[in-house]
């Protein structure tokens, strides 16, 4: 009797709003018994749904997808129009219509929508067609697309897309914006916001009435300065588990190329639970536990299954003022958790053994903080005597950095007596840190003021990092002084092609559990919701190194990483205040190797004459010796207030020779390294013996010194 | 671009002349009461007119109609009352500084009975219940002043609340009553010699027929267009034809035809254009910026005329389906009857001059004829853009400078003509009439009324001839003593508020402009959100501070309507304000005592506004929250006047009829029966009390973000660090089930301040980049000394120094928390070289709160001193330790 083992699909439906309650109270709970349909979990059909692989991804997730959701939207392609021009805030220009709004009709539903080949007089003479852009629900676009910034600027775009459905339906939708959007559904204005703003994905929830057949969606949204940016997600409630195992389904059935090497499962988190993650450490039975930006700590129980259906989660402690780090110790016999919050470093220990916190103390708060919004606090880090390492953001007041209390803008440690030492100055916003094995401690920080792109950099004690904000804090400096020597970058990021908000420092000390990286570096990125690779090298005394894409794919913003005992790494996110590419706000997912070891560039490093590369498997070696398998590029970067900056003097870097020096490894001739610059290395060409190629065809070396030679400034 | 098709030109002139006469005779009788004043109140016999309601608030000096003396002022008053069912009613006279009787009679000889307001300072005197079958009822209504004294007069009933129509005591409406047949004639015309008063003013007769000193209680003067640069808008052609016959080309013109046909008096009307051409070289020079005719502002410019409101007087150019191009609407143009065709305008307008007065017509024409309708600078271009491309031509550049002889010709007829009684040429000048018209008071016939040869010629139909004659009348009968309720009617009418707005069964939109009218930003209340609203009441509905704002400050409580509030300018407008109280029968900035802002009460109406009450925000505006374009929730009490809504808000539809606003009470009772157990009054004295909080009104439940941050004990105390409004960037917020809640200050390590109510919204750290500073929800009732104690020397003398460093050697500890959630927050400081460790915990009580301190570590030989400003604090020594100390305060706030 298959049939009585289904539950219908509608069944499904009713269930999310019922079981989270008791699903967080009651811990044995299973899901079967929820449903009260004992043995229906069976492999591929879950919570009433099947599972059927099909021909492709997209086809099997819509088949399971129609089985869940009451309607299934139909996308049409979007597509962009701009620039016009935007009087800037605070002028009420928003509502200023231009051209494409004469055609409004067009959008009634059913209508035929914009002409798509129709040309516009644009901003500053320029002329504005439509363009086609990828699919772009659930993610977040980023509309500089134009390669002058006054284009950028101060300018408004049209983006449409057309949604079609069978039956008149009710499609809930989350949108956000950065700056000002008004948008039309069927030619009705449905939102009009003339403000500065940062994208918040979820700031407009519309529930959007739409007609059989097509329905038009246009946007217009305006950019002041800065970034400018659109999202739509569809909101539709799904089950998280539900989500869960069809992703683990589908990614079992269509891996990406990662995906056949790394695996990322989802922790399944009730509706109501908002996980911002801020920290992630492991208790010493290996469960998880989590701080959040809503100042909570989470147990994850359960959280090893593949995937983690199971998984639960009970509040430790709750209270804290947007903890941006957690660190589990053991003590004398006893667990102590430190959480770095924004007033202070705090000790929490659960004395009575029932997995919640009752001693929240001040183990450190000798740090200023003037109540600016900027004033995070990142950390702890542990070096191995002991002292507890943290960084300080800086404040800001629109763009300008404000170090209003003393040490914003440095790196401290605080000592096992819970006494401060501030140890170096210059940091802007520094979202990670952490040490290699022989002690030396990094920071990474965010492009902005002074930090022409993201960077990875040592904190060396008595340092200046490059921010002047937080000179007025160092010991016998002036106003007026010159400012010290800086501290050079160990590795940039380049901004976009590696990142754009570089998040946390884990050593990859798994001693070949996670692949074959250890001793290299794993640093998130809260933007486009990936997690980058480091190697570095010391050169003379001097750290750098290169840097890697290594897995994309999470669904928000990787925060925190931090290893499992088995090698597994949790990844905790959250994009709240800058959004990311991912489709959710917050959650926390694990990576576990397969044990399939991808064919990646290793290792890049410096030598007299060029670079030494070597790769995690055996090359085709005539591919490897060829020169036309090679590209670099090289360019560095201007060190001055504005926020950020381009790639300056750019130039191709002559590979004068590929020599193969062993099974995995190429010498690289360069004509002339230019110390101070990123090398760009493209191995389009590099194979593997079996002919596969990279996995990763490019790596970033930032080069700032030559050994035995120049040195970048 | 086509000229206007002269079928449409007549056609307008038609309609014009529409306007001029009065409403075609409805089939209804029109709503209201007959009104007589017995004589000898007025010179002229008795006055009969027809009220709307029988309401009125007047001053002391003030009267009802000018011709009728204020001092003793009586009338009788009549209505045809409709019944909507059968049931029992109650009747009540509102009456100050008069008395008033009324009796209610059936027509069937049924029920029946007198109802005595009560004497001096009396509010509403009641009569008995009436089982009344309807459906209609005879209402007589003497009335009687007191001398010369301020004095009210409302008439008010009530539906038995057991009745399924059941209503609250309430003024009665004008759309339930009836101008009793008997008469009907008599008060029509006294609505006519009020028009003739209108026209009076409108058509200028007052300008040159110099009116007697009491007329201008009676009669509103307007003051014709500055005419310095009307040759900067227009060009010298259809300014001189213009001139020489206004009605040929604009039919509503108000301006007369002043010249005859002959060569002579048509060489005079050049030269008067000459004239007027010549102040355009004078000034200086401006240049001639013309809109841009782009494709899309001609888009822009069609549906902004449109949908603006510009139709309702000047009516629709294109059928609302190219209008908005909108294959849905009708695709045939409306011909409603509007007041102001634009005739035959090729030529008048220059396209940068039509654009600027548009912005601002109030400069060109301060009598606010042509409202200015907030159109921004862009806006104005587009309505000029199109509209020049309507009319196919726009005003050729000035030609040369005429000849001095025809100039001085042209001066000496704009003073000979009588131009200048109407037509100043700007607010700086004085241009000298010398025209002698016989004053008002002397006309008898002939002249401009009856088309004299010579005479001014105006286009007036047969009534409105009539109704002039009846004006003058009045006019000449005024007796100088202000009359606000028929200077209020005088203003509607000459402002022509009635082409939008309804208002006791009269005037409003006509049905054919309603597709134009419509509602922007996805705003869906329905016809609330897009016809402007009915006026009926306004003065009893509305504070006079926010008729004021609407009237002069571009107030709008409806921002996503597309048509828009115009501005006839302060001159104009600011006595309505005022005036519209009068009429209905409310003192301006008056009010009912509205229920005090008692925390429970507010909390209550905060409860009743949620997503799980009545869900207000669901359709109502709350701050950047916008829902389906309802007015905003915080601006209520500011814009709503207590009395009104206290009865609105148990029936909306019955004030107005067609609204989406639900009905939550029925017969006393809510549909919300867990709050205030569910008392209908008490629950909407509660939501009054909660909308009162203005702008910084907590969000209720479920209004966006803010809503959903509230966070609220369970069953343990909450603990949350956050930036706190003065406790500071290191605060503790620690809330009590019950409504207990404290700001601890981790920086200065002292309890900052106690509250009670609601806890505190996160969003300021829980959303966005959060960061900002949170601020307690509910009520401050009790501040901290800044120190509770210090410690001193047994027997010795206060050591100030001692004192300070044991305060800023303060260090903050951290706090655990007990089985209960309990917080203890520890700290130490540094007294007589000595660490003491202070726990602290501060709990609920009876009636309070308790603050405990536990000192240990004691220095020998002190003692602890608190702060003399704390209650009742009693220590308590530790008796198995010599050097700890307990202390214990009460505070019952």
């Amino acid at each position: 009797m298959e049939r009585d083992a289904v539950i219908p699909a509608a069944r499904l439906r009713e269930v999310p709003s019922r079981i989270p309650q008791s699903w967080k109270r009651c811990a044995t709970a299973s899901l079967a018994l929820l449903l009260g349909a004992g043995g229906a979990r069976a492999q591929d059909e879950f919570m009433g749904v099947r599972y059927e692989k099909k021909a492709t991804r997209a086809e099997t997730e819509a088949a399971a997808l129609s089985g869940a959701r009451p309607v299934t939207p139909q996308w049409g392609e979007w597509h962009m129009l701009a620039p016009f021009p935007y009087a800037g805030h605070g002028r009420d220009d928003l509502k200023t219509p231009q051209p494409p709004e004469a055609e409004l009709v067009r959008h009634r539903a059913g209508g035929p929508g914009p002409d798509l080949q129709a040309e516009y007089a644009g901003k500053n003479g320029t002329t504005a067609r439509w363009r086609p852009l990828d699919r772009i629900e659930g993610k977040v676009l980023d509309l500089s697309v134009h390669g002058r910034r006054s284009l950028n600027e101060n300018a408004v775009c049209y983006l449409h897309g057309s949604v079609e459905v069978a039956e008149s339906t009710i499609l809930p939708l989350s949108l956000g914006a950065d700056d000002g959007l008004r948008l039309w559904v069927n030619g009705r204005l449905l939102i009009d916001d003339d403000v500065p703003q940062s994208l918040d994905p979820e700031k407009y929830q519309l529930k959007v009435p739409l007609s059989p057949g097509v329905n038009h969606i246009l946007a217009k949204v305006a950019n002041g300065g800065g970034g400018w940016n659109f999202s739509l997600r569809v909101t539709m409630h799904l089950d998280a588990r539900f989500e869960s195992w069809l992703q683990s389904r589908l990614d079992r059935d269509f891996p990406t190329p990662e995906g056949r090497h790394y695996r990322i499962l989802t922790v399944p988190l009730p509706d109501d639970l908002v996980l911002e993650v801020g920290g992630v450490d492991l208790l010493p039975d290996g469960r998880p536990i989590v701080c959040t930006r809503r100042g909570e700590l989470w147990i994850v129980h359960d959280a090893y299954a593949e995937p983690p259906l199971d998984a639960r989660l009970t509040l430790f402690a709750s209270g804290l003022h947007e903890p941006l780090g957690l660190v589990v110790r053991q003590e004398g016999g006893r667990t102590a958790v430190y959480c770095a919050q924004r007033p202070e470093l705090t000790r929490l220990l659960d004395t009575d053994g029932d997995d919640r916190a009752d001693v929240y103390e001040c183990f450190c708060d000798a740090w200023g903080i003037s109540g600016n919004y900027h004033e995070f606090a990142y950390g702890p880090k542990f070096d191995s005597e002991g002292n507890a390492w943290i960084t300080l953001n800086v404040g800001f007041d629109g763009m300008t950095p404000l170090s209003e209390a003393p040490y914003r803008g440095w790196c401290v440690k605080i000592t096992p007596a819970g006494d401060m030492i501030p140890v170096c100055s210059g940091l802007r916003s520094p979202n990670g840190l952490g040490f290699l094995p022989d002690g030396s401690a990094f920071f990474l920080d965010n492009q902005g003021d002074w930090v022409g792109t993201n960077k990875l950099a040592q904190l060396i004690p008595g340092s200046w990092q490059g921010n002047p904000a937080s000179l007025r804090w160092r010991e016998g400096w002036k106003k007026g002084d010159p400012a010290p020597e800086r501290t050079d970058a160990a590795v940039w990021f380049p901004y976009k092609k590696m990142g754009q908000s570089p998040a946390d420092f884990l050593l990859d000390d798994t001693g070949g559990r996670f692949g074959p990286f250890t001793g290299q570096v794993f640093t998130g990125d809260m933007t486009l919701c990936t997690v980058m690779r480091v190697f570095l090298e010391s050169v003379d005394g001097t750290w750098q190194g290169a840097c890697f894409p290594f897995l994309e794919n999470f669904e928000s913003g990787p925060n925190r990483l931090a290893f499992a005992a088995d090698g597994s790494m949790f990844v905790g996110m959250t994009d709240r205040g800058w959004g990311s590419t991912g489709a959710k706000r917050y959650g926390l997912q694990r990576v576990v190797y397969t044990g399939v070891t991808p064919f990646e560039v290793l290792e890049m490093r410096v030598v007299p004459d060029g670079f030494q590369l070597e790769f995690t498997q055996d090359l085709d070696s005539a591919a490897a010796a060829d020169l036309a398998s090679y590209r670099m590029l090289s360019y560095t970067y201007a060190y001055h207030s504005d926020y950020g900056s381009p790639e300056i003097d750019s130039a191709e870097q002559k590979i004068t020779k590929a020599a193969v020096t062993g099974p995995r490894g190429v010498h690289l001739t360069i004509e002339s390294l230019k110390p101070g610059f990123v090398h760009e290395l493209h191995l389009p060409g590099v194979k593997r013996a079996d002919g596969a190629p990279l996995l990763h065809p490019v790596a970033y070396y930032t080069l700032q010194k030559i050994p035995g030679g120049a040195s970048g400034r | 671009m086509r000229p206007p098709d002269p079928c449409r030109v007549a056609c307008a002139l038609a309609l014009a002349l529409a306007w001029l006469a009065p409403a075609a005779a409805a089939q209804e009788p029109a709503p209201g009461w007959a009104a007589r004043y017995p004589p000898p109140a007025a010179s002229g016999g008795s006055v009969l007119e027809r009220w709307p309601a029988p309401h009125f608030a007047l001053q002391s000096g003030e009267s009802s109609h000018p011709a009728v003396a204020p001092s003793d002022l009586a009338v009788r008053l009549q209505t045809r009352l409709q019944l909507d069912a059968p049931g029992r009613y109650r009747f009540a006279l509102d009456v100050q500084g008069g008395s008033a009787t009324l009796s209610v009679r059936e027509p069937g000889g049924g029920a029946g009975a007198e109802v005595i307001a009560p004497p001096p300072n009396g509010s509403a005197g009641g009569g008995d219940w009436l089982e009344l079958k309807g459906p209609e009822a005879l209402l007589t209504l003497e009335y009687q002043r007191h001398g010369n004294a301020p004095t009210r007069l409302r008439v008010l009933w009530e539906m038995a609340p057991g009745e399924t129509a059941g209503f609250l005591l309430e003024p009665i409406p004008a759309r339930f009553t009836r101008v009793p047949d008997a008469g009907a004639g008599a008060p029509a015309a006294g609505d006519a010699g009020r028009r003739g008063r209108v026209l009076l003013g409108e058509l200028g007769c007052v300008n040159c027929h110099a009116p007697g000193k009491n007329a201008p209680a009676a009669v509103s003067a307007r003051p014709g267009p500055y005419l310095r640069d009307v040759a900067r808008r227009a060009d010298g052609a259809w300014l001189q034809r213009y001139i020489a016959g206004p009605q040929e080309l604009v039919p509503a013109a108000a301006m007369p035809d002043l010249f005859g046909d002959s060569p002579a008096e048509l060489e005079d009307a050049r030269a008067v254009a000459a004239y007027l051409q010549e102040q355009a070289f004078l000034g200086a020079p401006r240049p001639y910026a013309a809109p841009e005719a782009t494709p899309a502002s001609l888009v822009f410019g069609r549906q902004l005329y449109h949908e603006a409101g510009c139709v309702a007087c000047h009516g629709p150019l294109q059928a609302p389906a190219v209008a908005y191009g909108d294959e849905a609407l009708p695709a045939e143009l409306p011909q409603p009857a509007v007041a102001r065709p634009f005739g035959d305008l090729r030529g008048k307008w220059r396209g940068g001059e039509l654009a600027e007065y548009l912005r601002n017509p109030l400069a060109v024409d301060p009598s606010g004829r042509m409202p200015a309708c907030n159109l921004a600078e862009n806006e104005a271009g587009w309505i000029a853009a199109y509209l020049l491309a309507q009319w196919g031509a726009a005003a050729a550049p000035p030609g040369p400078r005429p000849d001095r002889a025809l100039l001085e010709r042209g001066r000496e007829q704009f003073a000979a003509r009588g131009c200048a009684d109407c037509h100043q040429l700007g607010s700086d000048s004085a241009e000298a009439s010398r025209l002698q018209a016989p004053p008002l008071a002397a006309l008898r016939s002939g002249g401009c009324l009856d088309g004299a040869p010579g005479a001014p010629r105006y286009a007036l139909s047969e009534q409105d001839r009539a109704a002039l004659r009846r004006g003058i009348g009045e006019a000449n009968a005024a007796l100088g003593h202000p009359a606000p309720p028929d200077a209020a009617r005088r203003s509607l009418a000459a402002l022509r508020c009635d082409a939008c707005h309804a208002r006791d069964g009269a005037g409003g939109l006509d049905p054919s402009l309603r597709p134009y009218f419509r509602a922007t930003v996805g705003a869906d209340i329905g016809d609330e959100g897009r016809i402007p609203p009915d006026l009926s009441g306004a003065g009893f509905k509305l504070s006079s501070s926010w008729l004021r704002t609407v009237l002069t400050g571009s107030g709008r409580a409806r921002p996503h309507m597309a048509a828009r509030m115009p501005q006839f300018g302060a001159p104009a407008v600011e006595a309505l304000v005022a005036q519209l109280a009068q009429a209905d029968g409310t003192a301006p900035d008056s009010d009912l005592e509205a229920p005090a802002a008692a925390a429970e009460l507010v909390a209550a109406g905060r409860q009743l506004a949620g997503v799980r009450g009545f869900d207000c925000t669901s359709c109502h505006a709350f701050r950047d929250f916008h829902s389906s374009g309802a007015p905003a929730m915080e601006h209520f009490t500011t814009r709503l006047r207590y009395e009104w809504w206290s009865l609105y808000v148990h029936d909306p539809a019955r004030f107005k009829p067609g609204t989406r606003m639900p009905r939550y009470f029925e017969k006393g009772g809510s549909v919300l029966t867990r709050v205030l157990g569910g008392d209908a009054h008490a629950q909407a004295d509660a939501l009054w009390a909660y909308f009162a909080q203005g702008e910084s009104m907590a969000p209720p439940e479920g209004a966006g973000a803010g809503g959903n941050f509230l966070l609220r004990p369970q069953d343990r105390p909450l603990v949350l660090r956050t930036f706190l409004r003065e406790a500071g960037t290191r605060a503790v917020a620690v809330a009590f089930p019950g409504g207990w809640n404290f700001a601890f200050d981790a920086q200065r390590c002292r309890l900052a301040y106690a509250w009670r109510g609601d806890f505190l919204d996160a969003s300021s750290s829980w959303t966005n980049r959060g960061g900002s500073f949170a601020q307690p929800a509910g009520t401050l009732v009790w501040r901290a000394p800044d120190i509770a104690y210090v410690l001193m020397r047994l027997g010795g003398a206060p050591e100030p120094a001692e004192a300070a460093s044991q305060v800023s050697s303060r260090r903050f500890r951290g706090y655990s928390l007990d089985a209960a959630g309990v917080p203890t927050f520890q700290l130490s400081f540094q007294a007589y070289g000595t660490e003491v460790l202070a726990s602290e915990r501060f709990l609920p009580a009876r009636n309070g709160f308790q603050h405990c301190v536990r000192l240990e570590g004691l220095p020998p030989e002190t003692r602890v001193l608190p702060d003399p400003g704390l209650p009742d604090v009693r220590i308590t020594e530790t008796p198995d330790s010599r050097d700890a100390v307990e202390l214990l305060w009460s505070v019952t706030p």
